[in-house]
């Protein structure tokens, strides 16, 4: 996921503001890290450089 | 309804090699009508027609966005609760998409969300009514892996969805084995 993409998203949920932790990046994307929702805490993981934006029950359906 | 992608993105994705013909054609189709700008596809998965038409792309299926992801940014993500600000894409494209939605209706208000003011929802689709749609049914009938699980609809039905949020400015088609086989709708945002 490019850092630059933080510009748009935001939580699927309550459609708060997403702030990035990032646990690994190279210099062209975040590899592996979370997004973070500003208004409610809801945490959205980000896995081979693809953020899951599913709401969090249907990501924790599968 | 996409866990029926899962595990099958490449048995999809050959589908576009073994029918270039008729994807060149829906690409030139789209592109006549698909605006400058961000544009986001809902329903990306793997990736063909976002390439194209220079779209980011959103799916709920994990294995179709890893080969998606090789030719266009992806998110994973639910139609009905897009991840997105509200108004920064100038169109969304939905091709090939409305006959998986489980909740069009939804789908396409969220999608109006997301668009900006007089920004623009792109529709592909094979009509219900139409010769490959009727074949398509047909094959859903008889188990076919994924159009088993499609619902598709008529022109008249798409309109229905897109109800007071969207106005058609703009219907084309072209021929795959016989006329009206694949629509372009391009709606602008009310």
């Amino acid at each position: 996921m490019r850092k630059k993409l933080l510009d748009i998203l935001a939580c699927p949920v309550c459609k708060g503001d997403l702030k990035l932790e990032v646990k690994e990046e190279n210099e062209e994307e975040v590899l592996e890290g979370f997004l973070i929702c500003d208004n409610c805490n809801e945490k959205y993981p980000i896995e081979e450089g693809i953020p899951n934006l599913l709401p969090p029950e249907l990501r924790d359906k599968l | 309804m996409w866990e029926v992608f899962e595990g099958k993105a490449l048995e999809y994705d050959e589908w576009y090699d073994r029918n270039e013909e008729i994807f060149v054609k829906e690409v030139e189709c789209l592109k006549k009508i698909v605006p400058e700008g961000l544009i986001l596809e809902v329903g990306v998965g793997t990736g063909r027609f976002a390439e194209k038409l220079s779209a980011i792309g959103i799916d709920a299926s994990l294995d179709m966005l890893k080969v998606a992801k090789k030719r266009v940014e992806v998110v994973r993500g639910d139609a009905n609760s897009l991840p997105f600000k509200s108004e920064v894409f100038d169109a969304v494209l939905l091709i090939v998409t409305i006959c998986f939605l489980e909740n069009p209706k939804k789908a396409v208000e969220e999608i109006r969300r997301v668009l900006k003011k007089g920004g623009y929802l792109i529709i592909g689709f094979v009509p219900k009514n139409s010769a490959l749609g009727k074949l398509y049914e047909e094959k859903g009938k008889r188990g076919h892996r994924f159009y088993s699980v499609a619902k598709f609809y008529t022109l008249e039905e798409i309109k229905e969805i897109l109800n007071k949020n969207f106005e058609i400015e703009q219907i084309s088609g072209i021929d795959v084995i016989s006329s009206g086989d694949f629509l372009c709708v391009k709606a602008k945002r009310t």
